[in-house]
């Protein structure tokens, strides 16, 4: 086995062994369960004002609400999921390398069995599992809770059915394969300022202020950011495809990518990772370890 | 301005090596270089026929442990050893709980490594550097943070270790405890090496120390210090039986000492020949080369 090999397998042995990272996964699946349930809350609050009101003007009591439709708060619920999933994403791989060298994991890892590059490289591949994990259970977390408090069927208003739930499906698919790039590319960010950071706690923290920087001003390079991968990746202020499925789903007409804006989404965060792996495997051969 | 420079140092298979110094004279950089974690300005490098850039092709052979070195906190002790075993890729040699019981410490396998005290942390450290079957062990002041049981334990563990034919590049400040193991010395000063040979060499060449013991201490004094073949006299003792005097001997011996106060009709009550340790040498060898570049290189 090759060195990358043997940093890929030992990597996913601390993870898998770590408390803390299975706390996390279980915080995901948490948030997007609440995020649900408030959704829920949400309806029957507006039940309980509907009878408030009808009892101090005489009127009949409302019905009860339908359960209403699942896919909605599904979405919404997962995006929540994701959105922390990413930042927790961009710490591990921020904290990876520096806390490593801080610990002197590099350096045994070093003498032992791998070259500078393999220990970059096997903790980049670790990095498509996670986020294939935070996906899955943000979304496991926001379906179990949808299934129990919603319904699932097609998209219907007034009467009219707007989405067929084949047609909703294909474009939750459609999402969910669209947020994998992107966070693999963020993956990848978090691990090239972990190869700058001189500590663990400077790179998360670096890394998290550049991320929600980003964030907070994208909005004003207007079209060119999707040549950035972050424009993608759900976050606190969210453009991601996830979010325009969440639209979608709550059926507001003017919800999703255009095709060129997915296309971008697709296809801009692989060079863009393959690029940061390359630099960071650079950084890392010239630093001392 | 350099950490390390000139330093031409060769550690033979089965030596056990010791590298001393004070803070700031090279002894990690010596290390990290010849492990090719830091990247010299200029020079060659071999560690077991391989260039140190290429270290890691040695798959296993070398191990290191630096001072800074901690255990993964959210595993456990077995967990970071089983983490430390997946790195280095293959089952032979020593197995997780042989090396957990080599150093002592099977009973905390399952104990979280943040929970550990410094000393076991530093155990536990050094079980994860003798996984699998290391030819070349690397240790950088293995013994800091252990309690006197847990350093007798160590030294205990370097002398197996010697006798199975590993070779032991050791850097520790603990001279009393290192002289009991070590078979060569390096010594760094200022990034420079000052001083190297085997330690019996060493001990052999270094100028011993007696213990006179007389009634008229001042005279005694002034008569061994006209003498140019000795080291340093000084007043160790003044009491009212009498007093005691301590000379390095330099190229004299201890006869000699006692054959001129003699006959200089000064009385010696006894002649205590004291033996040399390496810290004597190491003192000695910081004062003649001078205690302000000492200074500088802290």
């Amino acid at each position: 086995m090759s060195g990358t090999g043997r940093v890929f397998r030992a990597e996913l042995y601390r993870l898998v062994h770590s408390r803390i990272a299975w706390f996390a996964l279980f915080s995901i699946a948490a948030i997007s369960a609440i995020r649900v349930f408030a959704a829920h809350v949400a309806v029957r609050a507006q039940h309980s004002q509907a009878i408030s009101e009808a009892l101090m003007s005489g009127r009949a009591m409302p019905e009860a609400p339908a359960p209403g439709n699942a896919y909605a708060p599904l979405v919404e619920g997962w995006l929540a999921g994701l959105t922390v999933g990413t930042l927790l994403l961009l710490i591990h791989s921020a904290r990876s390398l520096a806390g490593d060298r801080e610990s002197g994991v590099l350096r045994l890892a070093r003498t032992r069995s791998a070259s500078r590059s393999a220990l970059v490289v096997g903790r980049f591949l670790v990095g498509p599992l996670l986020v294939l994990s935070v996906i899955a259970i943000s979304g496991l977390g926001s379906w179990l809770t949808s299934w129990c408090f919603f319904e699932f069927g097609p998209l219907v208003e007034d009467g009219y059915e707007l989405l067929a739930e084949d047609e909703l499906l294909s474009e939750l698919r459609t999402a969910i394969l669209a947020s994998i790039p992107p966070l693999i590319a963020t993956y990848a960010f978090g691990l090239f300022i972990s190869a700058l950071g001189r500590t663990a706690t400077g790179a998360v923290g670096f890394c998290l202020a550049a991320f929600l920087g980003f964030d907070l001003f994208k909005g004003i390079i207007g079209d060119s950011q999707v040549w950035i991968f972050a424009s993608f990746t759900p976050s606190l202020i969210d453009k991601s495809c996830m979010k325009e499925m969440a639209g979608i789903a709550a059926g507001y007409s003017d919800s999703g990518y255009t095709e060129f804006v997915l296309h971008m989404n697709y296809l801009v965060p692989w060079p863009e990772a393959l690029l940061l792996v390359v630099v960071t495997c650079w950084i890392v051969s010239r630093r001392s370890l | 301005m350099h950490a390390v420079q000139d330093v031409n140092l060769t550690v033979e298979s089965g030596q056990v090596y010791g590298l001393l110094g004070p803070n700031g004279s090279g002894k990690t950089t010596t290390m990290a270089c010849a492990l090719g974690l830091l990247e010299p300005t200029g020079g060659e490098i071999e560690v077991l026929g391989l260039p140190a850039s290429k270290i890691h092709k040695s798959r296993g052979r070398i191990a290191a442990l630096f001072d800074d070195a901690t255990l993964v906190s959210g595993l456990s002790v077995r967990q970071n050893l089983e983490y430390a075993r997946r790195l280095l890729g293959h089952s032979g040699g020593r197995s997780v709980d042989a090396a957990l019981d080599l150093v002592g410490i099977s009973k905390l396998a399952g104990q979280r490594a943040g929970s550990l005290s410094l000393g076991q942390s530093r155990r536990a450290s050094i079980a994860r550097v003798l996984l699998g079957k290391p030819e070349l062990v690397v240790l950088d002041e293995p013994l800091s943070g252990l309690d006197t049981v847990g350093v007798l334990e160590v030294l205990g563990l370097f002398r197996r270790l010697r006798e199975e034919g590993v070779t032991l590049l050791v850097s520790s400040h603990r001279m009393h405890e290192l002289e009991r193991v070590v078979s060569h010395i390096g010594v760094l000063l200022n990034g420079r090496l000052v001083k190297e040979s085997s330690l019996d060499e060493l001990l052999d060449g270094a100028r011993g120390r007696v213990r006179v013991l007389t009634p008229d201490c001042e005279r005694a004094a002034e008569i061994l210090a006209r003498i140019d073949r000795l080291g340093s006299v000084q007043i160790a003792e003044t009491r009212e039986a009498g007093s005691e005097l301590r000379v390095e001997l330099g190229e004299a011996d201890a006869g000699e000492v006692n054959r001129v106060l003699v006959e200089a009709g000064c009385a010696v009550t006894g002649l205590i020949p004291e033996g040399v340790s390496l810290h004597d040498v190491f003192e000695s060898m910081i004062e003649s080369i001078g205690s302000e570049a000492v200074q500088a290189s802290r």
